[in-house]
């Protein structure tokens, strides 16, 4: 499994989804690139609340449709908004975003 | 069937509603919150149309609400207790099952969900729902008829207290009269002999059909629950004398013998004195219709501590094993040629069995088919504040004052 605290930017990093999810997956991998915003615009406001519920619920999500680094993630948001680590949000968020540009889907 | 799913994950709701249709579930619908979810089935307003919803997947974790909270309130809900819930937990939310099951849910699936895990639990649960949407439909047309059979019944119970309270009086009429001329030929004038017997016929007749009608009364009586009680203790040694004493003539008739058993110092019992008369008098009528010429017939009475016992022997044709358990039914009688010979309603030992039960007594049979009967019963003893000690023992009274 990919460790996503290694990924460099440029990595082709494959990700292999269930066929059946082909429809919902881009609308997934769309709501975190969203997310990617909304937790830098917390951030700065320093609602680590909204934060906190944003890793939990990718933390919930990102399994199901097969993206275990992205729930890993989360769970590292989650801890890291309770604890208030403005640092450790920033790197995962960034973490996110290479991840997601880094990504490519094989549907099986 | 429809399935509800509550999140407040967009992508879980869009994973789930996914996998559930991929599975044919085409009526699937979903809430992002507690609240949503409350609306949609219709908690909030109750005029709101039903949903219909067959089963309901809860996320635990939800702002605001969570999902074991969420689970209690639809519990508490009586149109919707039996819609099934299966919780979705993370493996770190699984500490809250405890308080999920007691809330109502009935099983749970881990997240990350495995579609074929999904398929499986929701499948089971929906197999519930059926069974138990099949069977509240099957109980509530069990209630709908048990219901009219109830009204059915208290209407014939009311048709046959007001027939028999009807028959009453004109036969009261008859009887008086007949009595009158039969008793009193100083005042109406001699009767032939054959005016005599015919008269003594119709007397015969109507004082069979009075004790008929009473039985009828005491029926509907009994089934209305409404028997009065006039409760007080009594010596039971005269109740049987008087029974006995009432039974002679057709005893003599009969040929049959009547003793009584009771042992010196039988404590007083406690209840309805015309009412123990009536039990008595129909087991020892039963025993003298039932006994052949020549038999013997043992009232015995006792104290077992708590109650006073009371049992009927005879010496006929006993009753088998079989038909113990139902002589006590109404409308129950042996199925046998010499039973059929004679007359009987086969409400007797029924009228007796409440008699004794509405007393707080029992009422039992013992036979050996061939070789005579026994049936007993006890009712309490008197307590001891409700003697009359001074009728009791009026020396020692006398003594210690």
């Amino acid at each position: 499994m990919i460790q996503y605290r290694d990924i460099k930017p440029g990595q082709r990093i494959v990700v292999q989804v269930d066929i059946d999810l082909e429809d919902i997956v881009p609308i997934f991998l769309g709501n975190r690139a969203e997310d990617i915003g909304e937790v830098r615009e917390a951030l700065s406001r320093g609602d680590f609340e909204a934060i906190r519920i944003l890793g939990h619920s990718m933390k919930g999500a990102g399994g199901g449709y097969g993206f275990d680094a992205i729930t890993d993630m989360g769970a590292t948001l989650e801890t890291a908004a309770m604890a208030g680590d403005r640092r450790e949000i920033e790197l995962t968020v960034s973490l996110l975003a290479t991840y997601l540009e880094c990504i490519a889907v094989e549907y099986v | 069937m429809s399935i509800l799913i509550v999140d407040d994950s967009v992508d879980i709701r869009n994973l789930h509603l996914k996998l559930l249709k991929d599975e044919g579930y085409t009526n699937v619908i979903s809430a992002s919150s507690a609240r949503e979810a409350f609306r949609l089935l219709g908690m909030e307003d109750p005029s709101a149309v039903d949903p219909h919803v067959d089963l309901i997947l809860m996320d635990i974790t939800m702002p605001e609400m969570d999902g074991v909270e969420a689970c209690f309130w639809i519990k508490a809900a009586p149109r919707l207790r039996d819609i099934p819930i299966i919780m979705v937990t993370s493996h770190i939310e699984v500490r809250y099952l405890d308080e999920a099951f007691a809330a109502g849910a009935m099983d749970y699936i881990n997240k990350p969900v495995h579609k074929i895990e999904l398929r499986a639990r929701v499948c089971s649960a929906l197999a519930l729902k059926y069974e138990t949407d099949r069977r509240k439909l099957a109980y509530r047309e069990l209630e709908e008829k048990n219901r009219e059979l109830e009204q059915a019944s208290i209407a014939t119970s009311k048709a046959l207290a007001s027939v028999t309270h009807d028959l009453n009086q004109p036969l009261t009429s008859i009887a008086g009269y007949v009595d009158l001329m039969l008793l009193h030929p100083d005042k109406l004038g001699p009767l032939n002999e054959r005016q005599h017997r015919y008269l003594e016929k119709v007397m015969k007749s109507s004082h069979r059909i009075k004790t008929m009608v009473d039985d009828l009364l005491d029926i509907s009586g009994i089934e209305a629950g409404n028997l009065e009680l006039n409760t007080s203790a009594f010596e039971v040694l005269p109740e049987l004398e008087r029974v006995a004493r009432s039974a002679a003539a057709d005893l003599a008739r009969r040929s049959v013998d009547l003793r009584i058993d009771v042992p010196q110092g039988l404590p007083p019992v406690w209840a309805d004195r015309d009412r123990f008369n009536q039990i008595l008098g129909s087991l020892v009528d039963n025993s003298c219709k039932y006994s052949p010429a020549g038999g013997s017939i043992t009232l015995a009475a006792w104290a077992d501590g708590t109650n006073i016992r009371v049992e009927v022997s005879d010496t006929g044709m006993g009753i088998a094993l079989a038909d113990q358990g139902r002589v006590f039914d109404k409308f129950f009688r042996v199925d046998r040629p010499e039973v059929r010979r004679i007359s009987g309603a086969g409400v007797g030992l029924f009228i007796a069995r409440h008699l004794v039960e509405v007393q707080g007594g029992s009422i039992w049979v013992r036979s050996q088919d061939g070789d005579g009967a026994t049936v007993g019963f006890a009712l309490p003893q008197a307590p001891f504040e409700a003697l009359d000690l001074d009728a009791q023992f009026p020396d020692e009274m006398v003594a210690q004052n």
